[in-house]
């Protein structure tokens, strides 16, 4: 049992410092959100494609949903449908991604304007974070694979699944203000 | 249960990964690689006019190539990517020196291994400022040929003392090397993490130390806009350099913060927590808030350079990056020095053998600051604001000098009546004081408007901030690298030497600093490598005495090193401390303490000769 609580402590300890990280990472949405309201008051320009976001937004809610199912499947011990799941939603995360480049490549929102410049900072800076949460569920996936996490021990898929709940809150918040706000 | 944990567990190879090549120098293999194929893969996708192979956007891509790289090189890819993946970890960890030159999850080493990088930003940093005294000798330009190079060198200074020693030599330093000893704790939380996060101070030091090759910039270390919009490519190197320099910040403050909240020692309450550790953590905090807000603002700005966009040049809003930029800059000073008022009251009472006065108040005092540091700092910026805005900061500026003075109140009742052991140590923290008081008055007078809009951007305002960091945080820091030197090695000092050589340094930096004050007083901007020729005289002198002390810090960093090596062996606890990092050997072994420690009572009370906390040392393996 001693060894348990060792562990369950160092458990503990990841869980909070990851969390922390997290709220770290916030900081930069919250400064593009600041600076944006300096710049000019939330401005949303009517070129901006709201199907085009909202279908993004959508994916990344969806992934996010399969990525909360996948860790539900692992704490109740079932590996392979935790493995699936990680990689359904880095899939559906990677076409999110796919649409924000076709929104990128069109130039529908010119980059000489000030909405244009926020919109492809706020939507790189989501994207980026997008692209690491990805190689994290794709890594975590094989990890999982190899060493066989637990009903009781599955700390690593935890953390993916907080990653990727975050940079999807990000990205749904980046959405509203890009958007709607 | 415990069959579980073991299988998930799995991760040590049997078969350990021979190396052919030092770690440090695999790491500049691979990331003259990585900067290769990451420039030459963007100059292909978006080629600029006459097709050079180097461009803005390609040495930012190849700078993350580079970084990768180097990372990798350096032990990451062994101990990071494959394990990242549910491979075996192929990485060991060498048992002698070879330890300090590729990556490590030993906190000690880790905190080596900061302390002598900042070490040695701090020396070339250090022969910067060297350089840029040396030409304000002369009223007219003598040593540079061009402006910018003096602005760069300038710049390259003020950054590298700022993110890669003032932030780093107290935190991620003697905090790695010694909270955990302090706690109690027999490692910390992300070790991994941590040992990556040292090799990204290198990397971002030499990243600054390469902006002049891209061009010189003109922004100091504040980067400025909307100059910096308009400077050449070193601005890029700034940026960069400095991203990664507060990413390694962030990862130390991540670990420790997280170390000192869950691994204490039995018994090691919060009421009982050692001050140094409380200052730890408040920084961690600090620095988990503003670090990321500064990285953010520079890419930001990085992206007005490269695209360009105009957030912050003259068609956007300087302004806005002004703020940003001291949103984060003026906590930055307290999260350089909060962990020296710690270490005052960390080291007075046991060099008095004298109760802590008001412990409680000492950190209630390092709180209070961290929590109003976020609000003082548009007094930087009174020059761009109407009469009404700057009074709330005007207040909040001089309000954060009452928690300010509980540690000055701790340090000071401490010393009262006491029968004071005037050591090394005890001076360097006296001296300490006596210079953050001048910093700190002065600074009362700064966040006056009145005062403020006389003497901004003059050397009044050099002289207010030199003799916060470095008359406050950089002479802590020697006091603590002699205070825990028998710790750090076994071996003991000169005490007289290192007076005499405490003395050195007290001289050389008043006589530069306090000079400069009058300096900004008579006029003498900063920014400028000429100036009217009658504030030569001063110059001259300020310059003089500024080597001066340039050799004294040389003087006191070899009387250490030979300390080291070559220093009379030291008793185990020489100060007769109650601290928990003097109930282990000296140095300490791998796993910190041979046994298990359990604290009984605080530490900072000399009324009685109980002790503070007991070593149950393990039981001795059977033969």
């Amino acid at each position: 049992m001693a060894v348990t609580y060792a562990k369950d402590r160092e458990i503990a300890a990841y869980r909070w410092g990851f969390r922390i990280f997290l709220v770290s990472q916030s900081v930069p949405f919250i400064l593009i959100f600041a600076d944006w309201y300096m710049f000019d008051g939330y401005y949303v320009s009517p070129v901006a494609s709201k199907w085009l976001g909202s279908i993004e937004a959508f994916f990344g809610l969806l992934s996010g949903l399969i990525a909360w199912q996948a860790l539900q499947a692992i704490r109740a011990g079932h590996l392979m449908a935790m493995i699936q799941g990680f990689r359904r939603a880095a899939v559906i995360g990677g076409a999110q991604l796919v649409l924000l480049a076709y929104q990128w490549g069109t130039r529908f929102i010119p980059p000489g304007t000030r909405y244009g410049e926020v919109y492809y900072t706020l939507s790189g800076v989501s994207g980026f974070y997008e692209l690491i949460g990805i190689f994290v569920l794709v890594a975590i996936s094989f990890r999982a694979a190899r060493v066989q996490f637990t009903a009781h021990y599955h700390w690593d898929a935890e953390a993916a699944e907080y990653f990727w709940i975050f940079q999807m809150v990000a990205g749904f918040l980046s959405y509203l203000f890009l958007y709607w706000i | 249960m415990e069959q579980q944990i073991t299988q998930a567990e799995a991760r040590n190879n049997p078969q350990p990964k021979v190396m052919h090549m030092a770690p440090v120098l695999r790491g500049l293999v691979w990331a003259t690689i990585g900067f290769a194929i990451f420039d030459l893969m963007t100059v292909a996708v978006d080629p600029f006019r006459g097709r050079p192979l180097v461009t803005e956007p390609s040495v930012v891509v190849g700078w993350v190539g580079a970084l990768i790289g180097w990372l990798m090189g350096v032990g990451g890819y062994e101990g990071v990517i494959l394990p990242l993946f549910g491979s075996p970890s192929t990485w060991v960890e060498p048992k002698n020196w070879r330890k300090y030159f590729g990556l490590s999850t030993n906190h000690k080493v880790i905190g080596l291994q900061y302390l002598v990088t900042s070490s040695s930003i701090f020396f070339i940093a250090g022969m910067d400022a060297m350089a840029i005294r040396y030409e304000l000798m002369q009223p007219s330009m003598h040593f540079f040929t061009y402006t910018g190079q003096y602005l760069t060198a300038v710049g390259v200074h003020g950054s590298l003392m700022m993110f890669g020693v003032g932030t780093v030599v107290l935190i991620s330093g003697l905090g790695n090397y010694f909270v955990p000893l302090m706690i109690g704790a027999k490692e910390t939380v992300f070790s991994r993490l941590s040992g990556i996060g040292h090799w990204l101070l290198p990397a971002g030091a030499l990243t600054l130390i390469a902006s002049p090759l891209l061009g010189y910039w003109d922004t100091g270390w504040r980067g400025y806009e909307p100059l910096a919009s308009q400077d050449p490519g070193g601005m890029v190197f700034y940026y960069l350099g400095i991203f990664a320099m507060t990413l390694s910040t962030i990862i130390a403050s991540l670990n420790l913060a997280a170390t000192i909240i869950f691994h204490r020692a039995r018994g090691m309450t919060w009421a009982r927590l050692p001050l140094f550790v409380w200052g730890i953590l408040t920084v961690s905090l600090l620095n988990l808030i503003w670090q990321p807000e500064i990285e953010m603002t520079f890419v930001m700005a990085l992206l007005d350079k490269l695209i360009p966009f105009h957030f912050f040049d003259a068609l956007g809003s300087p302004l806005t990056y002004l703020s940003m930029f001291w949103l984060f800059g003026h906590p930055e000073v307290y999260i350089i020095v909060l962990p020296a008022f710690a270490l005052w009251n960390e080291i007075i009472p046991v060099m008095a053998q004298k109760n802590l006065f008001a412990r409680d108040w000492a950190i209630i005092g390092l709180i209070f600051v961290m929590m109003l540091s976020g609000l003082v700092w548009a007094h930087h910026i009174f020059t761009n604001m109407r009469n009404s805005e700057m009074f709330p900061f005007s207040f909040f500026s001089e309000m954060i000098s009452i928690p300010t003075g509980f540690s000055f109140m701790a340090a000071i009742g401490t010393l009262w009546r006491a029968r004071l052991r005037f050591t090394t140590p005890t001076l360097l923290v006296l001296m300490a004081i006596f210079n953050f008081v001048i910093g700190g008055l002065t600074g009362v007078y700064l966040a006056d408007p009145p005062v403020n809009l006389q003497v901004h951007d003059t050397f009044f305002v050099i002289a207010h901030f030199h003799y916060t960091i470095i008359g406050g945080a950089i002479f802590t820091w020697v006091a603590a690298m002699y205070y825990w030197l028998p710790k750090l090695s076994g071996r003991m000092f000169n005490d007289t030497l290192g007076k005499w050589l405490a003395l050195w340094i007290f001289i050389g930096f008043n006589g530069t600093f306090s000079q400069m004050f009058l300096l900004g007083l008579d006029g003498m901007n900063r920014w400028v490598p000429a100036y009217p020729p009658y504030l030569k005289p001063l110059n001259y002198s300020v310059s003089l005495f500024a080597f001066f002390l340039g050799a004294g810090f040389i003087a006191n960093a070899i009387h250490i090193w030979w300390a080291w090596v070559k220093g009379p062996k030291s008793p185990e606890n020489p100060w007769h401390a109650r601290t928990l990092e003097w109930l282990t050997t000296s140095p300490p072994p791998d796993d910190n303490f041979d046994g298990e420690v359990e604290v009984v009572r605080g530490f900072y009370r000399y009324d009685h000769d109980e002790p503070s906390a007991y070593l149950v040392k393990n039981p001795e393996p059977a033969e």
